[in-house]
């Protein structure tokens, strides 16, 4: 199996008036593993479908290996594809499904037989090879469907929201392994999904969609660290926003001056700062910068999200739990943070 | 408990009621008026044995219309399900908006009286119909052909009143389908007659085996398009209990003609279930 | 979808000729209905409505049209009363027998309809309920009501049971729970069921032939036995005005319940 580059270029496509993807252009490197991220109808789907060939771009070209797939038929393409729902063949037992896509390939009944087992034991179901999907688990079908793509030695892997049928704790096991799987195999994977956790957890690198068009690609710890605009920063997780007069590498919130990061000092005027709940401190009174009064408090076990009320609104923060008791519903506190938490964003 | 509670038993009196007077105990008459004797000058008589199936069997004319019974039912069975299983699939893969237009041309039809609708062939297959009018104006040799009654009309006429239930049945099982296994099959590298063999068909082999029950009962007890299509002479079971009944008025011989008509009919129905049905769902756990 | 997923040529022109094939003796009949002849031609130089102006000197053709509209008003209607507890005991209940009594319910469609009009014949003759209204009434009540029972209890099956506990819950008692849940969330079922039986009972021949009498001829009935004598452009005439009315209804049933979800009985998408 050779990993193959795959190079999105300008791509776009339009259904009549309505845009549903707007001039994306990715590189995806041999053997990386590439979430395409976004909320539902940001066009991540339809990016999808136009890669594995069942739409056609109304502009713009897809390079697999170097190789316009322009005129490639979807059976021809050669990609492995795992469907939401699975898709798979109900009339068929596991290994039967798994090798669909090596007799389409007349691939000899041996070594069909022994490529099956392998694919089957590479997802550990080598025991279930003879039961039909319908007897099986919905972890163990999507191990199935993750077999029956990777048999047929892709050069590129499709996953379009595999594992969003499973329930939160297979879903966590599985998302374990089909990084494991990936890493092993070292085939070049494009997952599109609408849960950040999931993409952070899993790819080499996350695309971020919104509305059709890519926001920003980059490692998931620096999307999160320095998303490229609000609707990043919100969408990879929760952020307070802070709304500022910068000046002087100071900048001054609710009448309260304090030092803005290096990066931000030369910022001058009105602009919105924003701040990661966990890099927010929650004190005693008077002890830090932003007074408040913490309003509810919501027990997460391994920590503790409170919601304090301060003169610019409503602050979320995560505080550890450290075993200590936790501050009071009701309690005055103060907020304080490290200046270089603080990131500057147009509002979206 | 309060006061509308109904049990199942008020709930169902109704329609079983309405089911025994004009079901069950007619049927069970027919039955035993079967086993009476007919006279020309006295009517039924009051006797009960199986002189009437006996005649029967040994009847050829009888003989004959039940094997032209079965075997337009059966022609027109397999006609129907060699256009109608692709039609489905066809109208299904249209776009959105043609769909629900194309299936209701097709099934349309099944709403408007056979009477109408065999009425429609008489004009297009009489010598002088159009279908003739066309072959002799593109000078066909040997046109025109006499194609009224016929078998090949009676088919002709039975598949157009059946083939939109094949059509219905297997929509049915379509809908029942993941929509993504096509793509799935196409991702692998199947083409588009590999998938709707290899993929589609043995998943929807439950709406074609029971359109294909159904089909083939129907026609097997067709009475109408028969009768108008195949004229006086090309008798089949229905139109001769049908002659016994209001013509002869020979009422035993009708009732043991419409009997054995009906024990055919639950018998294939119970044979097709049990051996070809059964075997195919199997693979499917009874889907 | 995309091309990708759309019919081949092949198809396409499959799908023609298939519809023109289902169409084809539908539009000859309603084209011959305007023949200026007197006889059935096909094609005709002269368009006319003499024929259409014919029905209305055929009483025996008015007087059937009549009989046709309240024999399927009255048995769509009583179909209607019976089916709908019926399908209610089968759907919401669990007792010995039930599913002998959903098989008994869906029975008439297997059942030959010719020996159904024997048996009847022979039965009802026997009370003097032969060539009678109410002895249409009843047999059509018979070969109407799986298609009634069908469509309700698919209406049925689509409605969350949970949904008359939370009204039962809040203090409802059983038979306004079934006024004021039940019935109306089933009502597009029950209407289009209404409609499908109504058509059904106009448009049936064969049990009709064996029940007809002089003063009650069902349309089909009437059509059949004059096409038995001479075929005329008269037929044509009324076939057309019959395909006619079958659009109309089928149009107002489509406000109901689309007509391809009816036909094949599939649930809400």
């Amino acid at each position: 199996m050779r990993p193959g580059s795959l190079v999105l270029d300008g791509l776009a496509k339009r259904y009549g008036p309505v845009v549903a993807v707007q001039g994306v252009s990715i590189e995806v490197a041999r053997g990386e593993f590439l979430g395409l991220l976004g909320p539902s109808g940001c066009g991540k789907t339809t990016t999808l479908q136009m890669i594995a060939g069942f739409e056609t771009p109304s502009e713009g070209r897809i390079l697999l290996d170097g190789q316009d797939l322009a005129s490639t038929p979807p059976a021809k393409r050669g990609i492995g594809l795992v469907f939401q729902s699975y898709a798979l063949f109900p009339h068929m037992t596991a290994a039967e499904n798994v090798a669909f896509g090596l007799e389409m390939r007349r691939v000899p009944k041996a070594e069909r037989m022994r490529r099956v087992a392998e694919a089957l034991d590479l997802v550990h179901l080598s025991h279930l090879a003879d039961r039909f999907p319908r007897n099986m688990s919905g972890g163990q079908q999507q191990r199935v469907a993750l077999a029956r793509a990777l048999v047929i030695e892709p050069q590129l892997l499709l996953l379009d929201e595999p594992l969003s049928n499973l329930d939160a704790k297979l879903r966590e096991e599985m998302q374990v392994e089909l990084r494991e799987l990936q890493r092993r195999v070292g085939v070049t994977t494009i997952l599109v999904t609408h849960d950040q956790q999931e993409a952070m957890a899993l790819c080499d690198r996350v695309a971020v969609m919104q509305a059709g068009r890519v926001v920003q690609v980059d490692e998931p710890w620096r999307a999160y660290e320095l998303p490229a605009d609000s609707f990043v920063a919100d969408f990879l997780g929760r952020s307070n926003w802070l709304p500022a007069r910068a000046g002087g590498g100071e900048a001054e919130v609710a009448g309260r001056r304090f030092a803005l990061p290096p990066e931000l000092a030369g910022s001058e005027g009105e602009v919105m700062l924003t701040i990661r709940p966990e890099r927010l401190r929650i004190g005693a009174e008077g002890a830090g910068s932003l007074p408040g009064r913490v309003h509810s408090r919501v027990f997460l076990g391994a920590s503790w999200l409170y919601r304090v009320d301060t003169a610019i609104g409503p602050m979320m923060v995560t505080a550890q739990n450290t075993g200590a008791p936790p501050v009071e519903e009701g309690a005055p506190v103060s907020l304080s943070w490290d200046s270089h938490s603080l990131r500057r964003l147009e509002a979206a | 408990m309060s006061a509308g509670r109904a049990s199942p038993a008020l709930l169902a009196a109704p329609s079983g009621l309405v089911y025994l007077l004009a079901l069950l105990i007619p049927l069970a008459s027919v039955l035993l008026l079967s086993l009476q004797g007919f006279d020309f000058s006295r009517g039924i008589l009051p006797r009960y044995d199986l002189a009437n199936y006996a005649d029967l069997f040994t009847d050829p004319l009888f003989e004959e219309a039940l094997g032209r019974t079965f075997r337009i039912a059966f022609v027109t069975t397999v006609i129907c399900l060699l256009i109608g299983v692709p039609e489905a699939w066809i109208i299904r893969r249209m776009s959105s908006r043609w769909r629900g237009l194309m299936l209701l041309l097709v099934v349309g039809p099944l709403l408007v009286s056979v009477v109408v609708r065999t009425f429609g062939w008489m004009v297009l297959l009489g010598t002088n119909g159009l279908i003739n009018g066309a072959l002799v104006a593109l000078g066909v040799p040997d046109a025109p052909f006499r194609m009224m009654f016929t078998e090949f009309a009676v088919i002709l006429g039975l598949v157009h009143v059946m083939v939109p239930l094949v059509v219905l049945a297997v929509w049915a099982s379509l809908g029942r389908l993941d929509p993504a296994l096509p793509r799935a099959a196409e991702s692998l590298g199947a083409g588009r007659l590999t998938i709707f063999r290899r993929v589609i068909l043995p998943n929807i082999m439950p709406g074609v085996l029971g359109g294909a029950l159904m089909v083939f009962c129907l026609s097997a007890s067709a009475f109408a398009t028969p009768a108008m299509l195949g004229g006086r002479r090309l008798k089949v079971v229905s139109s001769m209990a049908y002659n016994e009944f209001l013509n002869t008025l020979n009422w035993p011989l009708g009732a043991a003609i419409a009997t054995l008509l009906l024990a055919a009919i639950l018998a294939a129905t119970l044979l097709w279930t049990r051996f070809v049905e059964r075997r195919a769902l199997r693979r499917l756990g009874g889907a | 979808m995309d091309r990708r997923d759309r019919n081949g040529p092949l198809a396409l022109l499959f799908h023609l000729v298939f519809s023109v094939f289902i169409v084809a003796p539908l539009l000859v009949v309603i084209l011959v209905s305007f023949t200026d002849k007197g006889y059935l031609a096909m094609p005709f130089d002269g368009a006319s409505l003499r024929w259409w102006a014919a029905i209305a000197d055929n009483p025996q053709f008015i007087e059937s049209l009549w009989v046709s509209l309240g024999l399927g008003l009255v048995s769509a209607t009583l179909s209607a009363l019976i089916a709908v507890p019926a399908a209610l005991a089968i759907a919401r209940h669990s007792f010995p027998g039930r599913d002998v009594l959903a098989a008994l319910l869906v029975s008439p469609l297997m059942i030959p309809h010719v020996v159904l009009g024997v048996a009847l014949l022979r039965f009802f003759s026997g009370f003097g309920l032969a060539g009678s209204f109410p002895g249409l009434v009843a047999a059509h009540l018979v070969v109407i009501t799986p298609y009634m029972l069908r469509l309700v209890s698919a209406g049925l099956a689509g409605l969350d049971p949970r949904v008359e506990r939370a009204a039962e819950s809040l203090g409802a008692d059983r038979f306004t729970v079934f006024r004021r849940i039940t019935l109306p969330l089933i009502l597009p079922g029950l209407a289009g069921g209404w409609i499908l039986a109504f058509i059904t009972s106009f448009d049936e021949l064969t049990v009709s032939l064996f029940l007809a009498s002089p003063s009650y001829t069902p349309i089909p009935v009437r059509l059949f036995t004059h096409i038995d004598q001479m075929t005329d452009p008269l037929v044509a005439s009324v076939s057309a005005a019959l395909i006619a009315v079958t659009i109309v209804l089928l149009l107002v049933l489509d406000r109901f319940y689309p007509i391809d979800r009816l036909l094949t009985g599939e649930r809400r998408a």
